[in-house]
């Protein structure tokens, strides 16, 4: 009879401890005000873009406002808010994060939608499961002096999840996000790419034979061994450059393509984005603005306004407290 | 005359008891001594099974020995034999002692001078052997490096929380992926190029080496400050920020720092007000948690006493209810027609 008892075997729920040091960062992107049909499709592709970790169906209500949005972000785990709004003058996206954290907001001077990129290619790219894991992401030129560029870095590197160099398989770094800061015209290039591996050093046909399991057309041939031997080494746009070419090793994980030198090709995918950064504020679009690009404030204004806002607040509380008082004494 | 006599009789005697300890056998009258062939702690298995295989070697010889006419051995020769091998050792014990006894006797004040001496030599013999001063050095060296060490570690940890965190890969990770991004399309050239130059540098993403790794400089586990004590702690931030003189940079540098930090996940508390809500909403819950626990203590003791109570009233009914069962057979003995014997008032009235 006692051996048939019930074992108890998880009585404290060990991973718990574990698992709040590794979160993973969830993201909502929200479209604020009324977007033109384009930026409505560019905030979709922004949606595939920060796939898996985001609400890609996010239903969201004109009168939804961010309140919201930040009540049910806390449960759901969400850290970061990518919203979208648009003025005449140009779209503005804001970066920010939940729940107190610092918004960054960037100017966009120009995009490109997903489908027009995919419109200006011979073969476009999309294998199944590109967006089932995250994309790495690559800031380029951001180390130069400014603390404005410090908290963009730090910003963009925490939306996407850490890579832990002991489990990770590189079969599923399949998208990287890329960032380039140009320092004199401060605009920041965004661009998406998928990560391709193409074997190195394999004439065509061969690579067409073992790879893409194609049946090789032998008409043209009086033996075997010319197919082998005969044509070109390697294609046209094959890379010579030692430097792009990776030795990977052989405990790469189920990756496909697992030539002893493989190059590493990356195929444009995803929106494309100009975008400058303007402003920079303490809070989740509030608080006090850290750095404005076009707008400087002497610190007397800046005290001026301070001042202006707590004496509104203290207004307003006292107005409240006024009217409950009020209510209490109709009752 | 009378000595003679004396010794005749006394040889009598002797003769007498002679014959009687001859017919006690050696093995009760003789004691043996503890032979090695005893168990002892300590003994391995090996020892015990030599032992005991020595035992069994020593009876059977002894048996033979017995049963031997020749190797008889009656109780008076083993005590003779005893004897004389007792008075050999005695003999050479003697003269030993007697050796060192003068010497000890003789001069007893400078014996005690030369032994501290030979002590002292010795000592220093061996000291010198094992480098006891260098060692004893070394390890106060390395002690109080150690100290320092720790000393500065502290200090940098509490120095590196205020501190915007800093995100670096390791040197593996970066060239891997240094490698996969120089073939940015189009862009290959230029990248060659502006590799060079200072000003271009790249960031990747967050990396995570195994498990214990210092993330931010911070370890993993680091003790929470309770939120009063975070509060106390805001408060003088505060009061730093209005300060007329230093205010404006003590703000500039932590609103900076502030958002570095919660831009990279790190939680700051700096806002009196949202903290003094959760130090209330703290007490309130333990307030209801002990609330409770004392209403489960509660319940838990009235069960208790519950059944105790009716544990008592069953052990009460029991008592008179035996009572009342003897009561009722003595009734029903006397309560018989035609009794004689049952009395109203005592005997003797």
């Amino acid at each position: 009879m006692a051996r048939t008892r019930r074992k108890k075997k998880r009585t404290q729920n060990a991973l718990q401890s574990e698992g709040e040091a590794e979160k993973v960062p969830r993201s909502f992107v929200i479209g604020r005000g009324k977007l033109p049909p384009l930026l409505r499709q560019l905030l979709k592709d922004l949606r595939k873009l920060m796939l898996p970790h985001t609400a890609v169906h996010l239903k969201e209500k004109k009168s939804n406002s961010m309140k919201d949005f930040l009540h049910v972000a806390g449960p759901l785990g969400v850290t970061h808010f990518l919203l979208l709004s648009h003025t005449d003058k140009a779209a503005y996206l804001r970066v920010a994060r939940c729940p107190r954290g610092p918004t960054l907001t960037f100017k966009i001077h120009s995009y490109a939608l997903d489908a027009e990129i995919a419109r200006t290619q011979i073969r476009p790219r999309a294998p199944e499961g590109l967006f089932k894991n995250s994309p790495l992401i690559v800031l380029a030129g951001f180390g130069g002096e400014g603390e404005h560029l410090k908290v963009t870095t730090t910003m963009f590197q925490n939306i996407f999840p850490a890579i832990n160099v002991n489990t990770v398989n590189l079969a599923t770094c399949q998208r990287v996000v890329l960032l380039n800061y140009d320092k004199e015209s401060k605009l920041i290039d965004f661009r998406h790419y998928s990560i391709s591996l193409q074997p190195v050093g394999v004439s065509r046909p061969l690579k067409k034979l073992v790879y893409n399991r194609k049946i090789p057309d032998l008409r043209g041939l009086g033996d075997v061994s010319e197919f082998v031997t005969k044509s070109g080494y390697g294609s046209e746009s094959e890379v010579e450059d030692e430097g792009s070419t990776v030795q990977l090793s052989s405990d790469v994980g189920h990756l496909k393509y697992k030539a002893p030198k493989s190059a590493v090709r990356l195929q444009e995918i995803g929106p494309r984005m100009t975008m400058q950064l303007v402003k920079v504020e303490e809070g989740l679009c509030s608080g006090a603005v850290l750095f404005h690009e076009y707008i400087k404030k002497t610190p007397e204004e800046i005290a001026a306004l301070k001042e202006n806002k707590e004496k509104r607040e203290a207004l307003r509380k006292q107005r409240r407290a006024e009217q409950e008082a009020n209510v209490r004494r109709k009752e | 005359m009378d000595d003679a006599e004396l010794q005749s009789r006394v040889h009598e005697h002797r003769l007498f008891f002679d014959k009687l300890v001859d017919l006690i056998p050696a093995k009760f009258y003789i004691s043996k001594d503890e032979e090695e062939n005893t168990w002892h702690y300590g003994m391995s298995k090996a020892q015990r099974a030599a032992a005991k295989q020595a035992t069994r070697e020593n009876l059977k010889k002894a048996k033979r020995d017995r049963l031997d006419p020749d190797k008889f051995t009656s109780t008076l020769d083993l005590l003779q034999q005893r004897s004389e091998a007792s008075s050999k050792t005695e003999a050479k014990a003697a003269d030993a002692s007697e050796n060192g006894n003068a010497q000890v006797q003789g001069n007893r004040a400078t014996t005690y001078e030369e032994l501290r001496e030979r002590l002292r030599k010795r000592m220093e013999e061996l000291r010198a052997k094992r480098n006891a001063d260098a060692a004893a050095a070394t390890a106060r060296k390395a002690r109080n490096w150690k100290d320092e060490k720790k000393k500065q570690n502290a200090r940098s940890q509490k120095r590196s929380i205020g501190v915007a965190a800093q995100h670096t890969t390791t040197q593996p990770a970066e060239t891997h992926k240094k490698q996969k991004l120089a073939h940015v399309g189009g862009m290959a050239e230029n990248v060659e190029k502006e590799i060079g130059d200072k000003n271009n540098t790249f960031e990747f993403g967050r990396v995570k080496m195994g498990l214990g790794s210092e993330v931010n400089g911070q370890s993993k586990k680091r003790r929470r400050e309770s939120k009063e004590k975070l509060l106390v702690k805001a408060t003088k931030l505060q009061q730093q920020m209005q300060d007329p003189e230093n205010g404006e940079d003590v703000r500039l540098k932590h609103t900076w720092n502030a958002a570095l930090s919660r831009s990279s996940g790190e939680k700051v508390y700096d806002d009196p007000g949202l903290l003094k809500q959760s130090v209330k909403r703290e007490k309130l819950k333990r307030q209801k948690s002990s609330k409770k626990w004392g209403q489960r203590k509660e319940t838990v003791n009235q069960l208790i006493d519950a059944k105790q109570q009716t544990r008592q009233e069953h052990i009460k009914e029991r008592k008179q209810q035996k009572l009342e069962r003897k009561m009722a057979k003595r009734e029903k003995k006397l309560l018989r027609p035609g009794f004689e014997g049952r009395r109203e008032t005592f005997i003797n009235e």
